[in-house]
């Protein structure tokens, strides 16, 4: 037999049996580490908070004015700029919560036919977040019978969802509603029973200065850049003296400045987008249209400003409706269509944005 | 060559044993406490009584009278006007959910007297909800909403003891809570 | 009695030692979710419309153009009120220490009134800076 050499412990050299017991502990050890991580994964709840989202999504709906937060694409190929928006929020202004503009609200809710969000646009711009959610946001004005829904929205599930109510005032535009019967003598002057025709403007003054007062809360403003603003015309000739007059005919309408009396560049009459001309309720170019007989039908005229460009509203802007009378005679002394009417805070000249009362409910889930 | 029993093999597998039988029981017995959200409704109530105040204490147009309708009801003392006006903004819906109404409410006005120096709080009951006596012993709990109102002189009728002369802020404090 | 190879109880020890170590982190872990706020307790605990309340009455009563009675009466209710009902410290100035009727600065229509806002409910603590307008018809 051969001499056994005695191992001591400096020697290099390991059992199986070490081996085989150490490799199944470290086996195991592996699999021990690889769970670790699923213990704090399970800290982070698997209920997905869906009250929180609907809550965030009420107040950038409903106190954030948006960015950008004047977007009144009514004209100018609106579909294009919806890149630019980052986030839907329907406030008037941000000092003003709870308190939505029209234009806003409109294009939110589709009644705009040439801009629609699809559900995806909602999500990324108002909704945010990681997770496809569903939703269903309404809108009920008072006053009006229809629920406003936003587009790519569903029916709201049996079982629970987040869910938010916000009341809110909806900021009607204003509008100026110049019935001729209402001012008598205020918009005539006379001529000479010699001078048979003349060509004369109706003119409705905006006075920036006056509109745009940084003291007025935007709740209440008349702000022509960020909200459009109306004027109706109608029983134009009723302070005239029809007797005495052959035809009047109304002949389209222009955009001059104050003083020079230069034409505004971007709101020239033939671009018909930046605003809205219609007669009886047809539309009606704003230059080198069919004249319309004013005095023997009784038309309402209707111009629809959708917005001033920033740069126009350092100076105030008359818009000239241009009314053409024939006499028939020369016996009496005549009366004619002219004058001015300002477009400002008093009542009696506009009616003032409206605040009405409104109630908007979002669910996710 | 060491011909000895070791136990390598069997520690080894003792030793794994161990730690997987404890991971697994750690991950099994639901020690993560993920605690539930009682207070949703709470916030939600909250937030529309606040919006309801809101709303009421923004006069609809810009006119020459610059008083809020809240502070016109609370200088005329008008609970009934409060009360169902006050109903009709917490009622409001749009029809999309199914719309249960359960709250109720209770809502004082506190002034202050200024008496000499900081003053001191004066307060009284202005209105409440139809049923709010009876569902007081409800267990659900009541949210406080306030507004500042500013009215543009005391109420009519009162004294002095009530209310300093002139116009002040107040503040109305309404309580809300679920039948 | 011959003993058997002990040497390998190190491998054991490890072995308990880290079934220990992750019975530790799970006490750890197990605390944490115990020491987090839900969503609607931290809405419902930030001032948003007290804030906002405040402010609207702030600039609103700047744009009407208030005498020193006013002024004294305004701020007196606030603080008083504020703090004995919403537990909240509410106090301003206007152009510095007192309102003055030209402002801080002026403008064509305009003059310029700077109102310092400080809010603090124990929680919650706001300050701001606000250019408020007064309209002045030259």
């Amino acid at each position: 037999m051969d001499a056994i050499r005695r191992i001591k412990d400096e020697d290099a050299i390991l059992s199986i049996d070490f081996l085989a017991g150490f490799t199944i502990f470290i086996l195991s050890l592996i699999m021990v580490i690889s769970l670790v991580p699923g213990v704090l994964a399970g800290i982070q709840s698997d209920n997905i908070d869906y009250d929180a989202v609907a809550y965030r999504t009420s107040v950038i709906l409903v106190e954030d004015p948006g960015a950008p937060d004047s977007w009144n694409y009514e004209w100018d190929y609106p579909m294009i700029h919806k890149a630019d928006m980052q986030r839907l929020g329907l406030a008037v202004d941000k000092e003003t919560p709870n308190i939505l503009s029209r234009g806003k609200v409109n294009f939110f809710f589709n009644l705009s036919p040439d801009f629609i969000f699809s559900a995806e646009e909602y999500r990324d711009k108002v909704i945010f977040g990681d997770i496809p959610y569903l939703y269903n946001i309404s809108l009920k004005v008072d006053g009006e019978s229809k629920t406003y829904y936003a587009g790519g929205g569903t029916e709201v599930p049996d079982y629970q969802y987040g869910y938010m109510r916000r009341l809110v005032k909806v900021k009607e535009p204003s509008s100026a509603e110049i019935n001729f019967t209402n001012y008598p003598g205020q918009y005539t002057l006379p001529l000479d029973r010699n001078v048979t025709s003349i060509t004369s403007d109706f003119s409705v003054l905006f006075p920036y200065d006056v509109l745009i007062n940084k003291s007025v809360n935007p709740a209440y403003r008349i702000d022509p850049q960020s909200e459009r603003v109306t004027i109706n015309l109608s029983n134009i000739c009723s302070d005239l003296n029809k007797s005495d007059l052959e035809s009047m005919n109304f002949a389209g309408i222009a955009f001059r400045r104050e003083g020079g009396g230069s034409e505004i560049g971007s709101l020239v009459p033939w671009k018909n987008e930046t605003y809205s001309l219609m007669v009886n309720e047809m539309p009606y170019p704003g230059s080198g249209g069919e004249e319309v007989l004013v005095n023997s039908t009784n038309p309402l005229i209707t111009l629809i400003l959708y917005k001033v460009p920033t740069d126009e509203v350092h100076f105030p802007m008359f818009v000239n409706f241009s009314f053409s009378h024939v006499f028939k005679n020369n016996f009496t002394d005549h009366t004619y269509l002219s004058g001015i009417h300002r477009y400002d805070y008093n009542t009696s000249n506009v009616t003032q944005p409206e605040l009405k009362d409104a109630v908007m409910e979002v669910a996710i889930w | 060559m060491n011909d000895e029993g070791q136990l390598y093999t069997i520690e080894g597998i003792t030793a794994g044993v161990i730690m997987l039988v404890t991971a697994f029981t750690i991950f099994n017995s639901g020690l993560v406490y993920t605690p539930g959200d009682a207070h949703i409704s709470d916030m939600q109530i909250q937030q529309l009584g606040y919006d309801a105040l809101a709303m009421m204490d923004t006069p609809a147009e810009l006119g020459p009278v610059k008083e809020s309708p809240l502070a016109e009801m609370i200088k005329a003392k008008n609970d009934a006007g409060f009360k169902s006006e006050f109903n009709r903004y917490l009622t409001l819906h749009t029809g999309t959910t199914e719309f249960v109404d359960s709250l109720e409410f209770n809502a004082t006005v506190f002034n202050r007297l200024k008496n000499s120096g900081a003053g001191t709080v004066h307060s009284y009951h202005f209105s409440n909800s139809t049923m709010s006596e009876v569902s007081m012993l409800t267990r659900e709990p009541a949210i406080s909403v306030t507004r500042y109102v500013w009215l543009s002189d005391r109420p009519g009728g009162s004294v002095d003891s009530e209310y300093d002369n002139g116009g002040q802020l107040v503040l109305l404090e309404v309580l809300i809570w679920r039948r | 009695m011959e003993t058997l190879n002990d040497e390998g109880q190190w491998i054991v020890m490890m072995g308990f030692l880290v079934a220990i170590g992750m019975f530790m982190l799970a006490i750890i872990v197990s605390q944490a979710p115990l020491v987090g706020q839900t969503t609607a307790e931290s809405v419902i605990e930030f001032p948003k419309n007290e804030v906002q309340d405040l402010r609207g009455k702030l600039v609103s009563m700047v744009s009407t153009s208030p005498t020193g009675t006013l002024q004294e009466r305004f701020r007196g209710d606030m603080a008083l009120l504020s703090m004995s009902r919403n537990n909240a410290i509410a106090t301003y100035s206007i152009d510095g220490d007192n309102w003055t009727t030209s402002g801080t600065s002026t403008e064509t229509n305009y003059i310029y009134h700077i109102i310092d806002i400080h809010y603090n409910n124990g929680i919650t603590d706001y300050n701001e800076n606000l250019t408020t307008f007064q309209w002045v018809t030259v």
